[in-house]
């Protein structure tokens, strides 16, 4: 069986016992979401690389503690979730305000090469959600980017925040209300 | 037949794929036929797509390496051990010479009162030469593992050993302090040891004698393993009771002259390993009501 049909419980389960090549597998597949989790839940690029880093890090030390016959999916954004969390809490304790620091989105639009046209439209539309989601309270904004990123159910949703699906629910319509009243104008909502 | 209302507040639902297929099937069909609601679910549907462009971004390579190698220097300075080495990560050349130092302290302190306080007499050279090789080398492990921290298959061997190391550790202080009077010399003296020897003989009495002195600390272990390691409970609690055997068995043959060999092995491999059981079955039980009141 080749390395790439290896499912995300095996490669974690063969790196739990020492093989390095099965994390290098499992980063690669992960690297992207679990950076961009952070970049659209905290909207601050610096920190995002900080926690995205400190979330492999908590995976390779808490390695042990994964059971194979759970969803590594879940596993990973649970730590990613808690991560996230504290980071608000610090905030919060550090009295700072959060939405003072610009996402910087476009890192990765210089390299990409577009029509000028296009590309000043997605940009703007882009900017709209992202202060729309931006606007969310953080629990609505954490259950958005993993119900419509993620592709998460609510129920994997509740475990991973370690909350109940019936609360996850709420959250989803609310926040989703929320993000639609922002963008009303930009979409003609009647 | 779903009102439009019901079908209304499941909308998001439906479209963020949440619904039972049934219930979805459902608000398909009210769907097709009720134009207000097919209008709604297009409105909420525009917005929930146009989320997607917010792109994902690719991690800067900067990012990539720096955080690779952060976890590679973490976890191991190896490299080309590949796989094997790698459940030993952590294992570097300054933690094994530091377990050689720390086994052979250890064990050169506890020939030391071994010789000093205790009568050997009934050793000959070449018997102590081995247990004290046999010794050597168990001490040396259970330092490298301490030192190290591997786990293989998620069996924690830094706990296991330091299970083992500290039951060194009281069996010397009580060879320190009561040369004369090992436990199982107290367990004989006692009124429940000698009773039991008298009326089951001597043999049975050593074996309950081995089956409480393993109980306790494997119980212990494996319970304590059990809140740390809540599915690898039997696992870790088993390896600790073994390297609690491992590591107290000479100390025993050395002190208790009275002794066969196999009698000890025997009693103290029984103690052991019925500790752990019941360490595995408490650790469970208490994880599972953890569990139940969270």
């Amino acid at each position: 069986m080749g390395a790439g049909q290896r499912s995300d419980e095996e490669l974690m389960s063969q790196y739990q016992n020492g093989d390095m090549n099965a994390f290098n597998l499992l980063y690669l597949r992960y690297e992207k979401k679990i950076y961009n989790y952070f970049l659209r839940y905290l909207s601050n690029p610096e920190r995002s690389a900080e926690l995205f880093q400190e979330a492999f890090l908590k995976l390779h030390r808490y390695r042990d503690r994964y059971d194979p016959k759970l969803p590594f999916h879940g596993w990973i954004f649970t730590i990613a979730s808690n991560i996230a969390k504290n980071e608000f809490k610090r905030i919060a304790r550090a009295k700072e305000i959060f939405d003072n620091e610009e996402v910087d989105y476009e890192i990765a639009e210089d390299v990409r090469v577009e029509n000028p046209e296009d590309s000043l439209e997605r940009k703007e539309l882009s900017d709209k959600i992202k202060e729309a989601l931006q606007s969310l309270p953080e629990s609505q904004r954490e259950v958005i980017i993993l119900s419509k990123y993620q592709e998460f159910s609510y129920a994997q949703i509740a475990k991973i925040t370690d909350s109940s699906v019936g609360a996850v629910k709420q959250r989803a319509h609310r926040g989703f209300a929320n993000l639609r009243e922002k963008l009303k104008g930009w979409f003609n909502q009647g | 037949m779903e009102s439009c209302k019901e079908t209304q507040e499941k909308l998001l639902d439906f479209i963020s794929n949440n619904l039972p297929t049934s219930e979805a099937q459902v608000l398909a069909a009210h769907l097709s036929d009720c134009q207000q609601c097919a209008q709604e679910k297009e409105a909420m549907e525009d917005i929930w797509n146009a989320l997607s462009s917010l792109e994902e971004m690719d991690v800067p390579p900067t990012l990539r390496e720096e955080t690779l190698g952060w976890i590679y220097s973490f976890s191991d300075k190896k490299g080309r051990w590949a796989s094997f080495a790698g459940r030993f990560a952590p294992l570097s050349l300054g933690r094994v010479l530091a377990a050689i130092i720390f086994g052979i302290v250890m064990i050169l302190l506890y020939g030391f009162i071994l010789t000093q306080k205790v009568n050997l007499g009934h050793l000959t050279a070449g018997k102590l030469l081995t247990i004290v090789v046999i010794w050597s080398g168990l001490l040396i492990s259970a330092f490298s593992f301490l030192f190290s921290g591997p786990s293989i298959n998620r069996a924690n061997l830094r706990f296991a050993a330091a299970v083992g190391i500290a039951a060194t550790g009281v069996t010397m202080v009580g060879a320190l302090f009561c040369p004369e009077a090992t436990f199982f010399q107290m367990w004989m003296s006692s009124k429940m040891g000698a009773s039991i020897a008298k009326m089951t003989g001597n043999a049975f009495s050593h074996l309950v004698f081995g089956i409480v002195y393993g109980f306790l600390p494997a119980i212990f272990s494996a319970t304590a393993l059990g809140f740390k390691f809540k599915g690898d409970i039997a696992k870790n609690g088993l390896i600790a009771a073994f390297s609690f055997v491992a590591l107290m068995l000479p100390a025993a043959y050395l002190q208790c002259r009275y002794l066969s060999l196999w009698t000890i092995v025997i009693s103290f491999s029984i103690g052991a390993l019925s500790g752990a059981i019941g360490g595995i079955f408490t650790g469970l039980g208490i994880t599972r009501l953890k569990v139940r009141w969270s």
